[in-house]
């Protein structure tokens, strides 16, 4: 089921009446609920996939439970690696098969050697990178006793299974998700109402933004051999705000209906293109994938210690492997080795934690310097952008090229396309004006009315916009 | 929860108020039929009602015939009412209802449409916004069969194509259907239809004409392959008798990138109104014009 759909908008408030006013009496009914509106969710989509999703959390739940009874080391390894095998092996046929198979055939093909392909003909199930991950991660930690396993089965799968995360995210940890299944949870009216405004502001971002940016992304790149230097430039801006606005609007309507039901979910974007240097755009750029790596692989490689080589290499692993992860092309892969370029010049000149608060903290507007700073950061992504949009390798040094030609500085004949200006404009202002905050309505501090007309702009904006759908861009991942 | 359900339920009442206001502006006054997706369905529809004492010769079709006979411009001595593949045969078919209904009189009906045109089922991507929003009616609910009624119910939020908010925008449901929709030629839907059609021609002594709009040369083999037998089958032979060896094909780069409709289609305007005419027994045929790759 889609967020941005007619189903989910019914499903929606009947989940909630009924998880609050029938469900509400007893910890494990509240559970057991969310669990079957969970699997109700997905199935929506197919529910054949839904045995995937069973058996991933069932791998994890048992792996958890004999790690927890295993005292002996050699044990415990093993345990662990095989729910690793079991678990990424899954991420690995519906997701990587046809990648690999691809690849080395092409590899042959090079050699002159032509072998007959065969792919499987599958479809990529969606959410698997989000959950597998999700599970994986409380195996780890109940690997490395951060973390004490679970014997409620009920609670694990509702964790692994929790549908306003299912889909894309955030990849909460164990930690903080797991901990709430195993408490009741209760109504708070200031939560509910934030929760509201929170998923208001996610399908302003998805709807108003992404979609309208997309339909020109579209037009852009596929037909950028024809069209001037400064349109392919626009189109890279507009990709940039079509993937924020696709990514963090889901975020923040998942995060808002999990608030909903009394859950506390990890923020997942923190103002990501008001970001001084690479690093910072790192922390604030889909946080909980970029946790979860780091956790999980960085600091288990080494992290930032070691002689320089290992620093290198660790940096340029942990960036492959995120590339790789967001999709099996090795335009992913370019995108995550640009960023690890990126990135290393911070990382060895000690410069990678220079900006870890918010950009002009207590002012109103950045100075010249942070300015400078942001615009070059975010014209760098655009550029690793390009990678993470385009077809092929080819397709992104193409049209790269295109870019730096003559019509570069041509003021490109208006074709509708700078429609979606004004839109642009309202998104970073709000987000600007609002950069300390969780979400961009969030502590609205002002009289009724003009508060409740701001809901019903963005209502009918919205709306308005509604008729072109787009799907969620990390639906695919 | 009280106050916060309240509050949701009141902000929920405004807004449905509110939401309303400019949906039944728009439909007091039509204007939405001006503004939608498919306006051009509209302007048939509307066109179809009027007495029109000029011309005895109606056009039918779908938008490649549209970009030479545009409903909207005078195409004398042919009265068109093209305007969408989408619409299916249900939906020509109601439109000629309409135009015999409003007492004009008829010597011949051109049905210009592509050999694509005809596996219409009503099943596909823009059904909802171009056949269910002008034509889900109830003035129109007699002349559907219980084939387009079925079909209809399969489409998901059907009903509420006639809701304001709906009708006076551009949304409409994602729709893929599950049916089988690789018909080698007609489908059920535009079978029936074509014998409706077939019927009034008989009843109103019109002479009616399928013909075929210009395709691509790489839609040749796709052409060549449907199964021409459902003509003889349905019993429509005198219809399309020179279907087939009337299509005119042309070089890819005179179409638009979706390799149907025309890049330049006044281009083929006058050549495709005089071979018409021709058939009714009009002027004789012009040649047709210079276009890259001209092919019969």
């Amino acid at each position: 089921m889609l967020f941005n759909s007619i189903a989910f908008l019914i499903f929606l408030p009947i989940a909630f009446l009924l998880y609050w006013f029938v469900f509400q009496k007893h910890l494990k009914s509240q559970n057991c609920f969310v669990l079957g509106i969970s699997y109700l969710f997905y199935g929506w989509w197919d529910w054949r996939y839904l045995s995937l999703l069973i058996f991933c959390s069932a791998v994890n739940y048992t792996a958890g439970a004999w790690l927890g009874r295993n005292v002996n080391k050699k044990g415990r390894k093993s345990i662990l690696a095989l729910s690793c095998i079991l678990t990424l092996g899954l991420l690995c046929i519906f997701k990587y098969f046809n990648f690999f198979v691809d690849n080395f055939i092409n590899s042959f093909r090079s050699l002159g050697i032509y072998l007959q392909p065969r792919t499987l003909n599958i479809i990529l199930p969606v959410g698997i990178s989000f959950y597998t991950f999700k599970a994986l991660g409380y195996t780890i930690d109940v690997y490395r006793r951060k973390l004490k396993p679970t014997k409620d089965v009920i609670a694990f799968f509702s964790f692994v299974a929790f549908f306003p995360q299912l889909l894309a995210g955030p990849i909460d940890r164990a930690s903080n998700l797991l901990s709430q299944f195993q408490a009741k949870r209760t109504f708070e009216y200031a939560k509910g109402v934030d929760a509201m405004r929170q998923i208001l502001w996610g399908f302003f971002k998805k709807i108003v933004i992404a979609d309208n940016c997309a339909k020109y992304v579209n037009q852009i790149f596929g037909s950028y051999e024809t069209l001037p230097a400064s349109i392919l430039v626009l189109g890279t801006v507009y990709f940039a705000f079509q993937i924020y606005g696709d990514f963090s609007g889901y975020s923040d309507i998942a995060i808002g209906t999990s608030r909903l039901l009394g859950f506390s979910s990890t923020q997942n974007f923190r103002v990501p293109y008001f970001s001084r240097d690479i690093a910072e755009f790192w922390r604030r750029w889909h946080i909980s994938l970029t946790a979860w790596f780091r956790d999980y692989l960085y600091i288990p490689l080494g992290g930032s210690r070691g002689t320089r080589y290992q620093v290198i290499r660790n940096t340029f692993v942990i960036f492959l492997v995120c590339g790789f992860w967001h999709g099996a092309n090795w335009t992913f892969i370019a995108w995550g080795f640009i960023n690890a370029l990126y990135f290393i010049p911070l990382l060895l000149l000690g410069r990678n934690r220079q900006n870890t608060g918010i950009v002009a903290e207590g002012r109103r507007l950045p100075s010249m310097k942070e300015l400078f700073q942001m615009t070059v950061t975010f014209v760098l992504t655009l550029l690793a952008w390009v990678f993470f949009r385009a077809e092929s390798i080819d397709q992104a040094l193409s049209y790269i090229e295109h870019v730096f030609s003559r019509s570069l500085l041509s003021i490109p004949k208006d074709s509708g396309m700078t429609t979606v200006f004004p839109l642009l404009v309202i998104l970073i202002v709000v987000e600007w004006l609002q950069r300390e905050k969780q979400h961009g309505l969030e502590d609205l501090r002002m009289h009724f009315i003009p508060r409740w007309s701001i809901y019903y702009g963005l209502v009918a904006f919205i709306l308005y916009f509604a008729a072109s759908k787009q799907q969620f861009i990390y639906f695919q991942f | 929860m009280k106050k916060f359900l309240l509050k949701s339920v009141l902000f929920v009442l405004i807004f449905f108020a509110l939401s309303h206001v400019r949906p039944l502006y728009l439909l007091s006054k039509d204007r939405y039929k001006r503004t939608v997706a498919g306006k051009e369905v509209y302007y048939s529809i509307q066109k179809s009602k009027q007495r029109n004492a000029l011309s005895s010769r109606v056009l039918l079709g779908d938008s490649v015939a549209y970009q030479m006979f545009k409903n909207t411009t005078s195409n004398n001595p042919i009265y068109s009412l093209a305007c969408n593949q989408a619409v299916g045969l249900t939906g020509q078919f109601v439109l000629l209802n309409n135009y015999l209904k409003a007492g004009n009189h008829v010597d011949a009906v051109y049905l210009l449409l592509s050999p694509f045109s005809f596996s219409n089922n009503l099943n596909q991507v823009y059904t909802y916004q171009y056949f269910l929003k002008p034509f889900y009616r109830d003035e129109y609910f007699p002349l559907f069969t219980k084939t387009v009624v079925q079909q209809i119910h399969k489409i998901p939020y059907y009903y509420l194509s006639r809701y304001p908010q709906v009708l006076t925008s551009n949304w409409a449901p994602d729709f893929v259907s599950r049916d089988q929709t690789n018909y080698t030629f007609l489908s059920p839907i535009s079978v029936e239809y074509l014998a409706r059609i077939k019927e009034l021609s008989i009843k109103y002594d019109f002479k009616l004409i399928v013909t075929p709009t210009p395709m691509s040369l790489s839609n040749r083999p796709k052409i060549e392959s449907m199964n021409k037998n459902e003509v003889a089958i349905n019993h429509l032979e005198s219809e399309f008798k020179n279907y087939f060896s009337d299509i005119l094909y042309l070089d890819d780069s005179n179409f638009v990138s979706d390799g149907a409709h025309l890049k330049n289609p006044q281009k083929y305007a006058e050549y495709y109104k005089e071979r018409l005419l021709k058939q009714t027994g009009g002027a004789p045929v012009l040649p047709a014009p210079n276009a890259t790759g001209l092919q019969r």
